[in-house]
């Protein structure tokens, strides 16, 4: 049986709680922040006089009124204040918060805040980034081979460029925090945090506590896809200050404009490739120049590029390679981590490129991706082994699974008996590497404690979104102890009881989480094993030994005959009275992850996922319309711990990919604002985009190269095989013209960048 | 001073009082009254969060429709019973639907499960033998961030085959204490009262009114000139209210004036009434049969819960350039009958003044809109958006044909939206299409006239070229309509 969602029965009831909705405490202050109304502008003056005759006003707070440190940068060297005190870097940041009884007073009392700025010229896209040189740091660099030799072999060599977009995260919960004041001058924060530590530590450092005075609590998020990874501290800590001062509970509670405006997205990339390739295919070089758009802080952006150069090979050996990476600075909000994280940009780079060589030499696409295929034992050009490159695997299965010989011909006959409308598949492998790349994360904690009834309770570092690590947990916890998993309640995360945590993040929650689970149910294990012992001796006079007792069913067994036994319950209140410590914490890190940036070497990651999936799309050449027809996805679960969770990460991974690479775009204007601000403009994937017609196959093929109980990480992965849609895009727009070389489709491909594309085509093409 | 409105309605069965401030939202007040799954996540109607079971007696039906709270005016509790996903089942007591959606993993961080929740239930109450595509159809305006909407297939394929198999009566899924709601609202529909109530000076709304009559609306928009505004749905003037923090000084609420709401179709005019409903409008059997092109407008506007309160009137009286309603009306000739003073019916092509300039005064009402029923040759509407289904056109066309014996034609209409100011018609190619046959020259003559009649804007909905690109193109699209349906 597959174990359901632990929470499930309260979401289908509404009866499941979030940060801020109902149950809220008495004399609850409310929250409305004052935002720049520029990108990029010095503070001459904030003057709150007009806001403190507001009905209702409490306090007006800035950067004046930080008593620490005011930086909420973490784990990287940058500086980003909480409420910057002389200059705003981006449209929409914080810089001044207002505190009142409820919230329409904060908000009428926001408006009446007035602030004087000096406008400065703003710099917003790449180009203008790097004409003035505004880099994050030096160009990080992964370079194997030898580049020039390898393009002097080459019978052929392309180059260009590729851009991708920025991408909203839209987690259906907008940021949030409420925060208590505790007794001792501390302070608690409910906070909507895939990162509760760094929330933690960064709110104690801007209050100048130590970080013992803040405690976080985390119960569930209503979505966060890493949009709530880096960025709710700013939300946490803006929370935590007011609590701090008006000795109040506080709720800041964005809604979603303020949402869409002020917080970061998926990092917009421009990257420039030149890949070198023989007549029959085989890919000698490659070399990609990565530069994304890192926004105002850095945030995560280091991290994120780091992600796209490890991933720039995407699923194929290149025997001579050079990536390099520029993390810009701009002035839009701070880009940030989601899903993929770097990754999805570097891929579909790749990808491209290599459907430029296939399209050059009159190839199927996927004959080249099948020759260039990792094999076993070659090495990633940052010098990390592929142990089980299972990705040829893939591709013969997503052949054999669509059709494809079969599907191919479908298609290219829609596409000769259709003169409006044209088809193209897209084919795309997945190969994902799972850990932190900032090694130190890749660790993790549990508490467990079993009362003395037998009910079970375990807090672990992991933040449950949705994406189900609680369930995943408390199956393992319950595998090792021979419970059901009703016996076991997953506690809110809360860094009382679990410290020092990581971000859920890089797919790593139920791998770091669940090896600590398992560290520490097997330590609570033995210490009953030995109790259970000594408990059929005096019930049973049976002589047993701690190995030979089997627990299972809610049972414990003497031995492996099963003639006697006892119930879990039973045993654990005779541990108790026998003086047996019931609680554990375990403990884990991932082993054996380094890398030396200087060199550009290492092994960043545990193991791989993998994968393949392809998508049939149809566009209208007259509106430049299209429609999803068919998706395929093959994926390597190894042994999943729960095939139907990991089903659902796979379907949700893929229709945000489909998102990002069609229908979801941020134009920006001139003063660096968004320009689609709500779901009323930007748009996502509905029910009825999502085709039928959808086949996914899970290999559950145990691999040697995986994590905890021979599961495999999937947050992520799944994401890349939604960017197939955008190659049968470009399929379809190919097919009016097989022999060009030159198609300009934008990514996303919107209707009007289809459309775009499709006239740019006939216009060169006067056969049409 | 503000005038508050002491709402009377049922919540999951039980009968609830609560003082409601003028322009309040339905979500609003059920977060007041601890209602824990209506979720807020855009106040503009568009992911479905906060949808809510909301019924009432209508024409001596008791009928419940799927509604979004966020832009749903609170006065409209008044008299109705309001499901919720906690009413429908308890976590130990799921309801067969919580069950499936459970059962199937349809849910995973939970924040739109509730609103997916009741628009499922809503669907199975009206409709018993909905298949997978109503299914589908009716969950278009509810976003899920997190399942990529497989699980929740797959859920409504195992739902409708527990249904048509027999495994599961539909009939049960009603809650057995709504009877008791539905009677007593019946029985005795609350009157509505009054008081005054201090607050604070920089709150917007001085008054929401519920009116009863026509005549309440006009003497209310006379005594008050230039200072109320009419609400038939509420679906644009919420979202300005709430996104945008617009508001107006009084709000007059005309979808309670049962005469308005009458769609009836003579011999050769349909009349709707201004407070119809889109979906009333939808399921009207004249509509489908005699105005394909409106159909196919109202059935790709927004979603079904959006199409459960907005009106047509509406549509037209908010003056969007890009109004599907509006846009598709002007090709169909339509009449605005307009009441105040006097009664005034005028064609919509002369209402549209400028940008969101109208032909109305602040005193009138609009009661109606007449379209005349014709016996068109070819009559469609296309609409091309971002995304297919819950957007706003980048350009949206209409376009009607009447052919004579020999082929030569009669008449033509072609109106578009997203190409001006307001939605408007292409008069020169109307005017070259008389008289001439449907060949292959006409059909490029007219995409050069149809092209040059426009200049159309950039914004996030398309840009300048995309949109004379479009403009172009529908046309070609309405005459390859045209050849499959002589075709066929
Ligand atoms: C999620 C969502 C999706 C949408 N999708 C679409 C879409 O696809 N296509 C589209 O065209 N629109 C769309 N809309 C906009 C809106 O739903 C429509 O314009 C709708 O028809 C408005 O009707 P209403 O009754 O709700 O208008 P209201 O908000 O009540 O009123 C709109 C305006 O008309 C005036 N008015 C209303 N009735 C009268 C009357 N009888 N006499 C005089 N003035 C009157 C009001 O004073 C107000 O200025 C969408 C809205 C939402 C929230
Ligand atoms: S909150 Fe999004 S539709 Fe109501
Ligand atoms: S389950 Fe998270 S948005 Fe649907």
């Amino acid at each position: 049986m597959t174990e359901k969602h632990l929470s499930g029965k309260l979401h289908v009831c509404g009866a499941s709680r979030f940060i801020g909705e109902t149950h809220l405490p008495e004399h609850l202050l409310h929250i409305a922040l004052v935002y720049s109304e520029y990108a990029h502008a010095e503070i001459l003056s904030i003057d709150s006089g007009k806001a403190e005759v507001v009905e209702g006003f409490v306090c007006c707070l800035t950067s004046r009124d930080i008593p620490g440190e005011n930086n909420i940068a973490h784990g990287n060297n940058d500086l980003q204040p909480l409420l910057p005190d002389v200059k705003v870097e981006y449209y929409g940041q914080p810089i001044g918060v207002i505190v009142a009884e409820n919230k329409l007073s904060a908000e009428e009392a926001a408006r009446n805040i007035q602030v004087e700025y000096k406008e400065l010229e703003p710099v917003l896209t790449i180009e203008e980034a790097v004409l003035r040189g505004h880099f994050y740091i030096e160009p990080r660099k992964i370079e194997c081979g030898n580049v020039e030799k390898g393009f002097a072999d080459s019978d052929y060599s392309l180059s260009g460029e590729f851009e991708t977009g920025a991408q909203e995260h839209l987690y259906l919960e907008t940021q949030r925090c409420l925060a208590v004041p505790d007794d001792d001058g501390g302070v608690t924060l409910h906070s909507s945090t895939q990162s509760m530590s760094e929330v933690q530590t960064v709110a104690a450092r801007i209050l100048g506590l130590p970080t013992h005075k803040v405690s976080v609590d985390v119960k569930r998020l209503g979505g966060a896809f890493g949009g709530k990874e880096a960025q709710a501290t700013i939300w946490a800590s803006l929370a935590a200050l007011a609590a701090f001062h008006t000795q109040k509970p506080v709720l800041l509670c964005l809604n979603r404009m303020e949402d869409f405006i002020s917080t970061g997205k998926r990092h917009p990339f421009k990257n420039k490739y030149k890949i070198g390739f023989n007549a029959d295919g085989k890919i000698n070089v490659y070399q990609v120049e990565l530069y994304s758009n890192g926004g105002a802080y850095t945030d995560l952006s280091i991290a994120i590029l780091e992600r796209a150069l490890y991933h720039s090979d995407h699923a194929y050996y290149i025997p001579n390679a050079k990536f390099t990476g520029y993390p810009c600075r701009t002035n839009l909000p701070p880009n940030t981590a989601f899903r993929g994280f770097g990754a999805p940009q570097g891929i579909i780079t790749t990808e491209f490129a290599i459907q430029r060589v296939a399209d050059f030499l009159g190839l199927d696409a996927i004959e080249i991706r099948k020759k260039n295929c990792y094999i076993t034992g070659q090495t990633t050009p940052y010098g990390m082994e592929v142990l089980e490159p299972v990705g040829r695997e893939m591709f013969d299965e997503l052949e054999t699974l669509s059709d494809y010989h079969q599907l191919r011909h479908e298609v290219d006959t829609f596409n000769k008996t259709h003169k409006y409308n044209k088809q193209g598949i897209g084919v795309i492998p997945g190969k994902f590497g799972i850990s932190f790349t900032a090694g130190f994360l890749n660790q993790g904690s549990v508490l467990i404690w079993i009362y003395t009834d037998g009910s079970i309770s375990l807090s672990h570092g992991g933040i449950e979104m949705g994406q189900q690590v609680n369930t995943k947990i408390a199956q393992i916890a319950a595998n090792v102890l021979g419970v059901s998993i009703n016996r076991i309640r997953i506690e809110s995360a809360n860094t009382k009881r679990v410290g020092n945590t990581s971000p859920t993040a890089a797919s790593t929650g139920s791998d770091i989480n669940g090896y600590a689970t398992l560290d520490a149910a097997t330590r609570l294990k033995k210490r009953l094993s030995n109790q259970a012992v000594k408990y059929f001796l005096q019930h049973d006079s049976i002589v047993t030994f701690p190995d030979s007792v089997i627990f299972r069913d809610d049972k414990v067994y003497s031995d492996a005959t099963k003639d006697n036994s006892c119930s879990f319950g039973e045993l654990v209140s005779f541990a108790y009275f026998n003086f047996t410590d019931l609680g554990a914490h375990g403990y884990y890190f991932t082993p054996g992850i380094t890398f030396d940036h200087k060199k550009g070497k290492g092994k960043p990651f545990y193991y791989f996922v993998f994968g393949a999936s392809l998508s049939v799309m149809e566009i209208d050449l007259l509106t430049g319309e299209y429609n999803l027809k068919k998706v395929v996805i093959v994926h390597d679960a190894s042994s999943p711990l729960n095939q139907e969770v990991d089903s659902g990460q796979i379907y949700g991974a893929f229709a945000q990919g489909y998102g990002l690479c069609t229908m979801e775009e941020l134009p920006i204007d001139q003063k660096g604002r968004y320009l689609a601000v709500t779901p009323s403009t930007y748009k996502i994937p509905t029910i009825s985009d999502i085709p039928d017609d959808f086949t996914l196959k899970q290999v559950t093929d145990r691999r040697s190269q995986a994590s905890v109980m021979g599961s495999k990480a999937v947050g992520e992965p799944p994401l890349i095989y939604g960017l197939a849609p955008w190659l049968a895009i470009y399929d379809a727009v190919r097919s009016l013209n097989p022999e060009s070389n030159q198609i300009n489709l934008k990514f996303p491909a919107t209707p009007e960048a289809v459309l775009t594309a499709v006239n740019k085509l006939r216009r060169n093409n006067d056969s049409y | 001073m503000i005038e508050v409105i002491r709402l009377i309605f049922f919540l999951n069965g039980k009968r609830v009082e609560f003082t409601s401030r003028p322009a309040q939202t339905a979500l609003e007040v059920l977060r007041l009254l601890g209602v824990n799954s209506t979720k807020e996540v855009c106040s503009e109607g568009d992911c479905g969060a906060c949808t809510i079971a909301l019924g009432r007696w209508q024409h001596s039906e008791f009928r419940y429709k799927a509604v979004t709270a966020c832009i749903l005016p609170a006065a409209r509790l008044h008299n109705t019973h309001v499901i919720t996903a906690e009413g429908l089942g308890t976590p130990d007591n799921l309801h067969p639907i919580q069950q499936v959606i459970y059962e199937n993993h349809a849910t995973q961080c939970g924040f739109c499960t509730p609103g997916i929740i009741m628009s499922i239930f809503v669907l199975f109450v009206g409709n018993p033998s909905a298949d997978l595509q109503e299914f589908k159809k009716a969950l278009e305006g509810n976003l899920c961030r997190c399942t990529g909407y497989r699980h929740i297939v797959q859920a409504g394929e195992a739902l409708i085959h527990r249904v048509h198999s027999g495994l599961l009566e539909t009939r049960l899924f009603m809650p057995l204490w709504a009877k008791s709601a539905e009677n007593a609202l019946r029985n005795e529909p609350f009157p509505l009262t009054t008081s005054l109530e201090n607050v604070p000076e920089y709150y917007p709304v001085e008054s929401y009114t519920l009116a009863e009559s026509i005549t309440e609306v006009l003497s209310t928009l006379k005594a008050e000139a230039g200072k109320v505004k009419i609400v038939a749905g509420g679906t644009d003037l919420f979202v300005e209210a709430n996104v945008h923090k617009r508001f107006h000084t009084h709000y007059i609420d005309i979808s309670r004036i049962d005469e308005l709401s009458i769609i009836s179709a003579g011999k050769d005019m349909l009349t709707i009434g201004a407070t119809a409903t889109l979906a009333e409008i939808l399921s009207h059997p004249v509509v489908k049969e005699s105005l394909p092109a409106l159909y196919e407008a109202i059935d790709n506007m927004s979603s079904t819960q959006i199409r459960n309160i907005a009106t047509l009137a509406g549509n037209i009286g908010n003056a969007s350039p890009i109004a599907d309603g509006a846009t598709d009306l002007l090709a169909v000739s339509d009449q605005v009958e307009i009441i105040g003073e006097t009664t005034r019916c005028i064609p919509l092509s002369s209402f549209y003044m400028g940008y969101k300039k109208l032909n109305l005064n602040p005193t009138e009402l609009i009661t109606a809109l007449k379209i005349p029923l014709k016996n068109y040759n070819y009559c469609g509407y296309i609409k091309t958006a971002k995304r297919k289904n819950v957007d706003i056109a980048s350009v949206s066309s209409c376009f009607t044909l009447q052919v004579d014996n020999d082929g030569s034609i009669l008449s033509a209409t072609l109106a578009y939206g997203g190409v001006k100011e307001f939605p408007a018609l292409a008069l020169k190619t109307m005017q070259f299409l008389i008289g001439k046959k449907l060949d292959e020259d006409t059909i490029s003559a007219t995409q050069d006239i149809v092209a040059n009649g426009f200049s159309p804007i950039s914004d996030v909905r398309g840009s300048e070229e995309y949109r004379s690109e479009l403009i172009r193109n529908h046309l070609l699209k309405h005459f390859l309509r045209i050849g499959e349906q002589n075709n066929d």
